[in-house]
Formats: C-alpha cells, sequence, structure tokens
C-alpha cells in the first residue's frame, strides 16, 4: 500500500490545500487515508475543520512524551488525519536541531498503520527537517509540487531530488506566457513529471478559508476534478509498487 | 376516442425515444471520458506523446524520431528568457 509525501519546491505553491484536496479525493474514490501533516506550520488540520488555535499534534505529543496516537482525528466521509501540532520554540529548536530520531516513534509504527490504510501521506515544508531523511527511504514516492515560474524553476535546476521524486504542476495560469513555456520546457526536460496540470482555481484558495478540502467545498471546480484525476493517475501508477 | 388515442401513443413512443437517445449520449460520453482518462498513463516514465505510444505499441525500440516542430519550440523558448539560456545547460540529470 503506497506511502507518499507532498513536498512543495518551495513554499507558497499550495502543497497543503493539494494534499488535502488529494486526501479527500481517494477517500471519495473508496480508499482509506491517512493523512500527515510533517509541516511545524501544523495548517492541513484547518482543512478538515480543526479549530484555529487547535494546538495538540503528534509532534507536540512527541516532544513532550506523550502518546502520538491521541492526536489522531477522523473526518466524517474523508480521510484520517494526523495534525502536526504547534510547537513551543524550545521543541521547535530540538526537530531543526540534529534530532532525527524524535519522529521515531511514529516512522516505527509506518508498518502497522499500512496494515490499517490504502494510502498514508506526508504533507512535508518545503525546507527539509533531520527527521526527514529517516523518512525518505521508508516512502514509495515523493510527489515534489511545483509552479511554473522562474523560481522554481532555479530551485528545480540546482537542487538534487531524492530518488523516487516525481513532479506535479499546480496553480498553472494559461493565460501566462510565461507559465505555457515553462510548462513545454520541463515536459521536454524534467523525467518523471506527472502528465497532468492543476490549474489556478479560487476555489483552491477558497477552501482553506472555508476549513474544508476543496473537492468538498465545491465538487464541481475545475480543481476538484483536475484533483480526482490526480488520485486516479496515482492509483494506476503508484498502488502496489511496493507489492 | 380512436383518433386521441392515436395522438396519444404517438407521442409516448417520441418521447420515449427522446429520452432513450438522451441516456444513451450520456453513457458514451462517460465511456469518452474514461478513454481520454486512461491514454494519459499510457507510457510511465517516458514522455508521453504519439509517437512515444506508437513506438510502444508496435515495439520500435530502435525507432529514431526526431520532432523537429517541438525541438523548434524548445529553442525559440529558451531564447526568449535569458534565465533559461543559462540553467538548462546547467540542469542536472533527474534521478530516476
Amino acid at each position: 500500500m503506497p506511502q507518499i509525501a507532498l513536498q512543495g519546491v518551495r513554499g507558497g505553491v499550495g502543497t497543503t490545500s493539494l494534499c488535502a484536496g488529494l486526501g479527500w479525493a481517494l477517500a471519495a474514490l473508496g480508499e482509506r487515508v491517512l493523512l500527515i501533516d510533517g509541516s511545524p506550520v501544523s495548517q492541513l488540520g484547518m482543512h478538515f475543520n480543526l479549530p484555529a488555535q487547535q494546538e495538540n499534534g503528534w509532534m507536540k505529543a512527541l516532544c513532550e512524551g506523550e502518546a502520538w496516537q491521541h492526536s489522531a482525528l477522523r473526518y466524517p466521509e474523508g480521510p484520517d488525519l494526523l495534525p502536526h501540532g504547534v510547537l513551543s520554540h524550545q521543541h521547535a529548536l530540538t526537530i531543526t536541531g540534529q534530532n532525527a530520531a524524535i519522529a521515531a516513534p511514529l516512522l516505527q509504527a509506518l508498518p502497522d498503520l499500512q496494515a490499517r490504510y490504502q494510502w498514508i501521506i506526508f504533507d512535508l515544508p518545503a525546507d527539509s527537517l533531520p527527521w526527514h531523511e529517516t523518512l525518505y527511504p521508508k516512502l514509495d514516492g515523493i510527489l515534489c509540487v511545483t509552479q511554473p515560474d522562474a523560481n522554481c524553476h532555479l530551485r528545480l535546476s540546482q537542487r538534487r531530488f531524492p530518488a523516487g521524486t516525481r513532479f506535479i504542476i499546480n496553480q498553472f495560469n494559461a493565460n501566462s506566457r510565461l507559465q505555457q513555456d515553462l510548462h513545454q520546457l520541463w515536459m521536454a526536460s524534467l523525467t518523471q513529471l506527472i502528465p497532468l496540470l492543476i490549474h489556478r482555481d479560487e476555489a483552491l484558495a477558497e477552501a482553506l478559508m472555508m476549513k474544508q478540502p476543496v473537492g468538498e467545498y465545491r465538487p464541481h471546480a475545475l480543481v476538484s476534478e483536475e484533483i480526482i484525476t490526480l488520485a486516479n493517475w496515482l492509483l494506476l501508477n503508484l498502488k502496489g509498487v511496493r507489492s | 376516442m380512436q383518433r386521441g388515442w392515436k395522438y396519444f401513443s404517438t407521442s409516448f413512443f417520441c418521447a420515449l425515444a427522446v429520452i432513450l437517445s438522451l441516456t444513451l449520449f450520456y453513457f458514451w460520453r462517460t465511456v469518452m471520458k474514461n478513454q481520454n482518462f486512461y491514454t494519459s498513463e499510457a507510457a510511465e516514465g517516458d514522455r508521453q506523446d504519439d509517437i512515444s505510444a506508437l513506438r510502444d505499441a508496435f515495439s520500435l525500440l530502435s525507432f529514431r524520431y526526431v520532432d523537429i516542430a517541438r525541438e523548434e519550440r524548445l529553442k525559440e523558448i529558451v531564447s526568449r528568457w535569458p534565465l533559461l539560456a543559462e540553467t538548462v545547460l546547467s540542469q542536472p540529470e533527474q534521478p530516476l
């Protein structure tokens, strides 16, 4: 059963919104999905109607020596969710420091979780944290979320990506000459670019304000249909990778 | 009475035909939609265009094909934006 991560090539490309939408879409297609928020900003839960002031989460629990399982939540007709939790300044320093073992209890439980869920999806921040290094080898694939602009293009050409990374274009604006050009260039030069586009759509921007995944908030918006297509693409291309 | 019945049955069959054709059209559209969808995953990990699909379908592994129009288009794109001219040359190989 696939275990994947969504990670933006930089912040602000819509990774968390896409992650919430994808989790919802896979659940709508009948899959059992667990979303794990790996970002210290801890915003994934807001897409599933968690209170904005909610501070609990799996990472916060681990930092405080408590059981991470207690932070798990179930969204009706949607995916299950592990929010990250808002960390104190001291704990934030712990996870950005060399303490890669901080996430170990959750990572060790992944084989058990795999027996319960068909999809485990991590939402990771663009800047890698030490505990990600122990996570990467356990993943069946990383979806690197990009947007066709100069900033992302530079990062794509400068950085090396872990093996098994696939790229997905988000927030595509068909009216932009620059975006059209970059899309064509990437199609020709970027191996492992998923041959789908997620267009820039106001519905995706509004979804977080409405505290819902976009597929639930606007099921017939272009972006919702495109995320369903992405979910189907993943089902066809990633399901059963490990078996 | 007979005449009324005739009109009724004609209009009934007309309505039935319209409903049937609408249903058929709906199914056809759904099937077409799915076909479009499934073709997008044709060649995983490879460039996904018609030529690649043909090459795979007929096992033309040694078939050399250069899409000149595409090459020209890419050249134009790279020359249009100065930043691209610098980065395309230095682009590292993406791992598979």
